[in-house]
C-alpha cells in the first residue's frame, strides 16, 4: 500500500463511495439512495484532486517507497488489526442490545478496518517521528 | 538529534527533492530527517553523507539523552 499525498485523496474517495455509502445502505436503503449523488460528487472531486497532486508531485505512474513509508504502512496495519479485534470484542459484549445481520456486521467490520488503517496512516505520515513505534 | 543536512544541501545547491531522488527516498523523509523528527537507518545515513561528501559523524549531531 503506497499511500502518498495524492493517493490519500483517491483512497478517501473510494472509501466514501464504495465502502461507507454501501455500509449505510445495508442499514437503510432509503438513506443509501439519498447519499448516492452527494457521495458521487465527493468521489469525482477527490479523484480529480488526487490526479492533480499526482501530476504535480510527478508520481502518476511511479510512487517511491522508502524505509520510513514502509514502517508507516506496517505500523498503520498493525494498529488497525488491534482496533478490529477490540471492535469485534466490544460488539460481542453488546450484541444482545444491538443486533446486526451478518451482511451489516461484515460491512461494518470492513469499514472499520479501512477507516482505521487510513486514519493511522495519515497520522503517522504527518507525525514523522516513529521512534516510539514498535514495528 | 540535530543534522547539518540543510546547510550542506545549500552548499551543493541541492533541493530536498534532488537529495531524495539521489538516495532513493521520498522528499518527506528528507524533511523529517532534517527536522530531527526521524532517525534514518545506518544505510540511509551513509547514503546521505556520501551524497553530501561528508561523514555520518559530521552530518549528525547526537545529543546525550
Amino acid at each position: 500500500m503506497k499511500l502518498t499525498r495524492s493517493t490519500y485523496f483517491v483512497i478517501f474517495a473510494m472509501l466514501i463511495f464504495f465502502n461507507i455509502r454501501i455500509t449505510i445502505d445495508q442499514f437503510s436503503e432509503e438513506i443509501g439512495k439519498q447519499l448516492y449523488i452527494p457521495t458521487f460528487i465527493i468521489f469525482i472531486f477527490m479523484i480529480l484532486i488526487g490526479i492533480i497532486l499526482a501530476i504535480k508531485d510527478k508520481e502518476l505512474l511511479h510512487v517511491v517507497s522508502d524505509e520510513r513509508t514502509k514502517k508507516v504502512d506496517r505500523t498503520a496495519g498493525y494498529y488497525s488489526w488491534w482496533f478490529t479485534i477490540l471492535f469485534a470484542w466490544i460488539y460481542g459484549s453488546f450484541a444482545y442490545f444491538m443486533k446486526l445481520t451478518l451482511n451489516q456486521y461484515v460491512f461494518v467490520l470492513i469499514t472499520e478496518m479501512l477507516v482505521t488503517i487510513f486514519v493511522f496512516h495519515l497520522y503517522l505520515s504527518f507525525k514523522g517521528d516513529l521512534r516510539g513505534e514498535i514495528l | 538529534m540535530k543534522t547539518r543536512i540543510k546547510e550542506l544541501r545549500a552548499r551543493y545547491d541541492l533541493t530536498q527533492e534532488d537529495l531524495a531522488r539521489k538516495v532513493g527516498v521520498r522528499r518527506e523523509t528528507i524533511l523529517f530527517i532534517e527536522k530531527g523528527k526521524y532517525n534514518p537507518s545506518l544505510k540511509l545515513a551513509y547514503d546521505i553523507a556520501k551524497e553530501l561528501k561528508t561523514t555520518i559523524e559530521e552530518l549528525f549531531i547526537f545529543e546525550d539523552y
